[in-house]
């Protein structure tokens, strides 16, 4: 496989390009944001907007919020600096931790600040998990559509036009660059969240398995709706430069934050993805389809800051990417399945030209506080097969 | 210069998006036709191909609707087909908002259709669809009914003569390679391509990225692909960053606004 | 407040500008009532079709009078489309000679299969190469100067100051043409979709 000339992404990865010089789109992002970029400029725009929506109703904003490092920086960043006051929503996929939601408690009492959650019938996401595995490899869909869709949908119950999002998409992936500032909408949720698969589509995928009103915290809503509340929804990290080392620092000190251990990540990046503890399946799984995971991903952010070689990148992908995560036993229990149909599904999506090899895969570290991973056994006789239309 | 186009292509059924192999084999629920639409226009897809492949007198109002409310959420150019047997039938789908129609059986059955719907509507709004297979290994032969008869139609032979009546757009599928994934037929992209003068778009066999590199090496004008978006983690996104990776001219939808 | 009339002359899909500009949340009303275009504060000509036919349309309709009193006498912002373009031109040749609305020294002829045999009707996605800068195209890159065609057809003309974009097909052709309130493209911004809905955006902010 072709990878980056500068960092270690390889030619699979969604929506990136290499130019003549072999170098990503990710770098090139990544050197416009520190060199062209005028962070004065949208720093004054990000004052336009905040006094375009202050005090004009029951809240300022709403800050979506999981609880990991890049939503507790936004809330603490909207709190502390733009002094608004938000609605922070929280969409439940259904796989906290136990650290996470510690410190959940301890950001909201220091922060002050209302908050609600909203948390989707098991018997639902499960139908929706295994859909999406078989069609895409990929069982995150309701969590990806979920967070969006219901999000938009609390904005207008709420009344609330303005949203702030985190880093820009351009930080990691290629869907947008940083000249183009994305707004968070249904264009973006089509082309980078939903695998390509709307809540209508799953519908018809499901063939009465789910009824339309299970689905709707999946369903953006209505352009014309949002339109005539007048929302904005952005990403902080188009208006503020992202940083996310110094961010994590700020919340460690300042929200007693604690980060944690995940399966397939180097200790040294303790605040990575904590907030779910199907994360290694996640990477496990890409890795089978893409040949890459998360240690990638995370090396290539050292790489690009100079703060890592990449031979040292390399060494460290090696160690960590494309372990069996000791989780996958929880999450086969979940779907059903047995590990043969689980990378059978998965083998089915592998992305050219990458091929993986069952064969030589190793265990993965088990976590700490795995015992406390909710495993309460829902039957489920009627469990479709793991065929697309099956 | 004019870049290569990917355009999906998605059949109707009731109403319904459906995906099969070879026609009529192993049928699979392919999602909601306007949702699917909006999608493929928000991944910056070229164009998107929708056709009716069981029309009755019942459904074609249905795709009517369903190509109005279509209309209104994706702004690219879209074709669809299935059961246009007379100029009112290219009319009503038009003002609905399509912007070509494509035609299949009709053409055979009736020789002159396509020249007269050219003349009336345009020749850039009128594409021909011709669905082939080989009835012995090397003699493919043009099918239509959607698959279901035979005619003794050569289709490269009848693509020269739908050029002749002056259709805007040859969309030629093989029915052998329909939704099993294994490359398109790039001999018959080859022997369309060296005679053709109007657009060629390729369908039938798509099931990795190289088989789109394959078939615009053939003479592709367009790729059309409904399994390798359908059933795998293969988004356009994903198709385009690929093949402009490798040196093929293809859009790269970005946006202006900032 | 900006209203644009979208000259209906009973030809093509004139839908898909009508809701292009419905997306963008801009009134809009598809007509040939010279009331209401005398009441629309930008006019927007469309076209599919043939040359000489569109022609004879707009005439049927009186709408050429209409045109010339809201784009020349009241200065309105004015966009014409495809052959919304080429209807302005003198001359005509799709189909034998027809006389066009004249408004700039111009003619329409076919596009010739280059010596690498590129395939008629021009369709798809090209570049257009910008000859000057225009509001319409405010904020554009490169990269976002991407359009759909669809044509056999093309503009040409001696009066070079108004080029405003060519666009490569075998040989460069003049797909964009701009002056005083008037701009015209070759392209469909309404089937171009994020660049055709900024370039509409930018045509309905427009105040020559």
């Amino acid at each position: 496989m072709k990878s980056c000339a500068k960092c270690l992404i390889p030619e699979t990865a969604e929506a990136t390009t290499f130019d003549d010089t072999g170098t990503c789109s990710v770098c090139n992002q990544i050197s416009f944001k520190e060199e062209k970029v005028d962070w004065a400029d949208r720093a004054r725009q990000l004052d336009e907007l905040v006094a375009q929506f202050k005090d004009k109703g029951l809240y300022d904003c709403i800050v979506p919020f999981s609880g990991g490092k890049d939503s507790t920086y936004q809330l603490w960043y909207i709190v502390t600096q733009l002094k608004m006051k938000p609605l922070v929503v929280r969409f439940d996929h259904g796989f906290y931790r136990p650290t996470l939601e510690e410190n959940n408690k301890r950001t909201f009492k220091k922060l002050g600040v209302d908050v609600v959650q909203f948390t989707p019938s098991w018997h639902v996401v499960r139908e929706l998990m295994l859909e999406s595995l078989k069609r895409r490899g990929d069982f995150c869909w309701h969590c990806h559509t979920g967070i969006y869709a219901h999000t938009m949908q609390m904005a207008l119950r709420y009344e609330t036009p303005l949203l702030f999002w985190g880093e820009s998409l351009a930080e990691y992936q290629s869907f947008y660059t940083y000249e183009e500032m994305e707004e968070v909408d249904e264009k973006r949720f089509n082309r980078a969240m939903n695998l390509g698969m709307t809540a209508d589509d799953m519908y018809e995928y499901l063939g009465g398995r789910v009824s339309k009103r299970d689905l709707y915290p999946f369903a953006y809503p209505p352009r014309k709706e949002l339109r005539k509340l007048g929302c904005r929804s952005v990403c902080l990290g188009n208006y503020i430069k992202w940083d996310t080392k110094k961010q994590v620092e700020i919340i460690k000190q300042d929200l007693d934050w604690q980060g944690d251990r995940v399966e397939g990540i180097p200790p040294q990046f303790d605040y990575e993805k904590i907030e779910c503890h199907m994360q290694g399946i996640r990477d496990y799984l890409k890795y089978i389809k893409r040949g890459f995971g998360r240690t990638n991903h995370l090396a290539n952010i050292e790489i690009r800051n100079g703060r890592m070689s990449r031979e040292e990148g390399e060494k460290l992908e090696k160690q960590y990417d494309g372990k069996r995560p000791p989780s996958l036993d929880i999450f086969l229990e979940y779907l059903h399945m047995t590990e043969e149909e689980f990378l059978e599904c998965a083998m089915s999506h592998q992305v050219d030209p990458h091929r993986f090899q069952p064969n030589q895969v190793e265990d993965g570290e088990r976590m700490p506080d795995m015992d406390q991973w909710d495993r309460t056994d829902v039957p489920w006789p009627d469990r479709p097969s793991i065929k697309i239309g099956g | 210069m004019l870049k290569q186009r990917i355009i999906p292509k998605f059949l109707l059924r009731d109403g319904r998006l459906v995906k099969y192999r070879r026609f009529f084999d192993d049928e699979r629920m392919a999602g909601n036709p306007v949702s699917t639409a909006k999608v493929y226009n928000d991944y910056g897809a070229d164009e998107f191909i929708v056709l009716d492949i069981v029309p009755s007198a019942e459904s074609q109002q249905q795709v009517r609707d369903i190509v109005k409310k279509m209309s209104e959420e994706i702004f690219m150019p879209f074709t669809v087909g299935g059961g246009v047997t007379s100029l009112e039938d290219i009319n009503a789908l038009l003002r609905a908002g399509a912007d070509k129609v494509s035609v299949n059986s009709h053409a055979v059955r009736n020789p002159e259709f396509v020249a007269s719907a050219a003349r009336q509507f345009g020749d850039q709004c009128i594409t021909v669809s011709i669905d082939y297979k080989d009835i012995s290994p090397g003699v493919p032969r043009v099918f239509i009914d959607g698959g279901r008869e035979k005619t003794q139609h050569n289709p490269v032979d009848w693509a020269l003569k739908m050029q002749d009546s002056n259709c805007g757009e040859i969309l030629i599928t093989s029915i052998d390679r329909d939704g099993m994934m294994t490359g398109y037929d790039t001999d018959m992209i080859a022997a369309l391509d060296e005679q053709l003068d109007v657009p060629l778009v390729v369908s039938g066999g798509c099931g990795g990225l190289q088989h789109c590199i394959d078939a615009f090496g053939a003479g592709a004008s367009a790729v059309a692909i409904s399994s390798l978006f359908l059933f795998t983690d293969h988004s356009p996104i994903k198709l385009r960053s690929h093949l402009s990776s490798n040196g093929i001219n293809v859009r790269a939808s970005k946006t202006s606004r900032n | 407040m900006t209203s644009v009339a979208i000259i209906d002359y009973g030809r093509g899909n004139v839908r898909s500008v009508y809701n292009a500009l419905d997306y963008i949340g801009v009134d809009a009303e598809i007509t040939d009532d010279p009331a209401v275009i005398d009441n629309a504060s930008h006019i927007l000509l469309p076209g599919v079709g043939a040359f000489g036919d569109a022609v004879e349309a707009l005439h049927a309709r009186g709408l050429p009078e209409v045109l010339h009193r809201n784009v020349f006498e009241k200065g309105k912002p004015f966009l014409g489309i495809c052959v919304g373009m080429q209807v302005l031109a003198a001359t005509g040749f799709e189909h034998g000679e027809h006389a066009g609305l004249g408004w700039l020294d111009a003619a329409v002829r076919r596009i010739e299969p280059g010596p690498d045999c590129l395939k008629i009707p021009h369709m798809g996605w090209n570049q257009v190469d910008l000859v000057s800068e225009h509001p319409l195209f405010a904020g554009f890159r490169p990269e976002t100067l991407v359009f759909y065609f669809v044509h056999s057809f093309a503009v040409t003309t001696d009066d070079t100051d108004k080029i405003l974009g060519t666009c490569d097909y075998g040989a460069p052709f003049v797909c964009a043409l701009a002056w005083d309130n008037i701009v015209t493209t070759q392209f469909h911004p309404e089937k171009s979709q994020d660049s055709g809905i900024e370039l509409l955006e930018n045509f309905v902010d427009w105040e020559p």
